[in-house]
């Protein structure tokens, strides 16, 4: 079935006209991935998408440029993508060498983030993300061990009320 | 007319009407529904039940769904132990093209064919073993969560707050949440207690708090609490979402981990993004017991088989049918959209890759897919060649 027109009554120019506006605004926003990297649920569908963030690759199973591996992209651009709107991280990072390394902001263990495929539980959920989050202040548990653990659970704990 | 008569008359008009828009006015007696599929447990589902079953009940082959929600476990149960599947009157629903009815069950019961429940078989049955007869069909992903009222001041709850306040009580130390009166459980038979409780390592069973009936009743006293900063309740995102205007769900910060995260990119998002990549902690897919044959691991009985192929996505649902769709509107997640996957409650996370990936669409539905749009493969980039449910995807 044919579309309906894009813009009925206007001339024919305006109407061509009209039609090229809409089709470059609509390629601007296909192909927005790879400008809007991070804040999306996919940073890329193809290593092209992944040139802003030098020495990386796009990761097909993750949608995700990750670093380290072997690429035609991998350092050639150099550059970083800008931090996002994200509390826990910026999007990505560069070593010295301008290659991407998989720990951002000093890494999981130094409360950054993890920007390689994930494999383990920890780099599951703290991987880089453009996601907003809010951390819980931990010094708000005033019944912490004295070695900063968590106590067992009391005995006579259980049941309603 | 006397006076008895000009009040009587209204009245059996009123009666009348009552009866004709009650949907339970006829006891049909459900053996005798077209090729039945018997199916129970959870009953955060019948909604999408619902909308595949009136797609089903279509002639020239109607199939029938006979259902009755009764809670995970017991969808376990009527399956891993065979336990009789029993129920008259509003108890036990079915569809016709346009409508739920209900039916009767005889007496003595039938074996059902299909259960569905929240959590894992061997959290309903601890040590229980699961034989090979049967099969464990991964379902939409649900999500549990933390909610307090709208006018709380908390931004987010971590594991370890969560396991004093509802391990310890009164007791707990973690301000404002000290009062058990105004910190809402289920009961330990709840799926949405169980995922939590094993997300958090406080048993189901230990829980201090004060029990509601329903997530409708707890919708009720975490919104309409007396104490709205030291409130404190649980909820699965299909009914948590639907009661965003007066509920707020917390971002959740798993054990060791550096964040907390909402379910969704953020508070407004309906994207379920940090579930479906592993950032939010607490979910797990519809487990969909049925027994299976040894030799293949396809559920026995065929038309069970057809409603578990569209519940998973293995098999296309019918053209009239946006099942994807569907699930987005119920705040579940098809699988298909889902990039990790685990194999025990709350266990450990692993990278999937769906077969026929609907992330893009997925997203779509939640107002942000920055995929390329595609009516046939040819549209799509050798990076992303799968055109699947009108975007680019790599399979």
């Amino acid at each position: 079935m044919p579309h309906p027109p894009l813009f009925p009554g206007p001339a024919r120019s305006i109407r061509r006209a009209g039609t090229w506006l809409a089709l470059a605004l609509g390629l601007s926003a296909t192909y927005s991935c790879s400008l809007l990297i991070e804040n999306k649920t996919q940073q890329c569908q193809g290593d092209g998408d992944c040139k802003a963030i030098g020495g990386t690759t796009c990761d097909l199973t993750t949608h995700l440029c990750r670093g380290g591996a072997t690429s035609t992209s991998a350092g050639s651009s150099g550059s970083t993508s800008s931090s996002t709107s994200s509390t826990s991280a910026s999007s990505s990072s560069t070593s010295s060498s301008g290659m991407a390394t998989c720990d951002v902001d000093g890494g999981i263990d130094a409360g950054g983030c993890y920007n390689c495929a994930a494999t383990t539980e920890r780099e599951f959920l703290d991987h880089c993300t453009g996601a907003s989050c809010k951390p819980f202040d931990r010094s708000r548990l005033t019944h912490l061990t004295d070695a900063g653990t968590l106590p067992p659970l009391p005995a006579d704990a259980g049941g309603g009320g | 007319m006397n006076r008895t008569l000009r009040t009587c008359i209204p009245a059996l008009g009123l009666v009348a009407v009552i009866s004709l828009a009650s949907p339970a006015r006829a006891a049909t007696d459900c053996t005798t529904l077209p090729n039945a599929v018997y199916v129970t447990g959870s009953s955060a589902f019948k909604p999408i039940l619902a909308e595949l079953a009136k797609v089903l009940a279509a002639p020239p082959n109607p199939l029938t769904i006979i259902y009755r929600g009764q809670g995970s476990c017991t969808g376990v149960d009527a399956i891993l132990n065979s336990t009789a599947l029993t129920g008259t009157g509003t108890a036990v629903s079915y569809w016709s093209t346009s409508s739920e009815l209900n039916c009767d069950i005889p007496p003595g019961g039938v074996v059902a064919d299909i259960g569905l429940s929240d959590v894992f078989a061997t959290t309903c049955f601890p040590g229980a073993s699961i034989p090979t007869t049967i099969g464990d069909f991964p379902g939409p992903v649900q999500t549990m969560t933390f909610v307090v009222p709208k006018g709380s001041l908390e931004q987010s709850i971590s594991a370890e707050a969560a396991y004093f306040i509802l391990g310890f009580g009164a007791s707990s130390g973690v301000s404002p949440w000290t009062d058990p009166t105004y910190v809402f459980q289920r009961n330990p038979g709840s799926g949405t207690q169980q995922m939590i409780a094993t997300a958090i390592n406080v048993p189901a069973t230990q829980w201090l708090g004060t029990p509601t009936a329903s997530s409708a009743a707890m919708v009720t006293s975490v919104s309409s609490s007396a104490q709205s900063q030291g409130t404190l309740g649980i909820l699965a995102t299909d009914v948590a979402d639907d009661n965003r205007s007066i509920l707020k769900v917390l971002p959740y910060q798993h054990y060791g981990q550096s964040c907390g995260y909402w379910p969704d990119t953020d508070a407004l998002s309906t994207d379920k993004r940090n579930v479906r990549d592993g950032h939010y902690a607490i979910w797990g897919p519809l487990h969909i017991l049925t027994h299976v044959s040894v030799s293949t691991g396809d559920p026995v009985k065929p038309s069970a088989k057809s409603v578990i192929g569209y519940l998973t996505g293995t098999l296309q649902a019918p053209a009239m049918l946006d099942l994807i769709g569907l699930e987005y509107t119920h705040h579940v997640i098809p699988q298909c959209a889902m990039r990790v996957q685990r194999t025990e409650e709350v266990g450990p996370l692993a990278s999937f890759a769906p077969t026929r990936s609907c992330g893009c669409y997925y997203d779509k539905l939640a107002g942000s897919s920055t995929c390329m749009a595609c009516t046939t493969k040819s549209d799509c980039p050798a990076a992303a060649p799968a055109c699947n449910f009108g975007y680019c995807e790599v399979q």
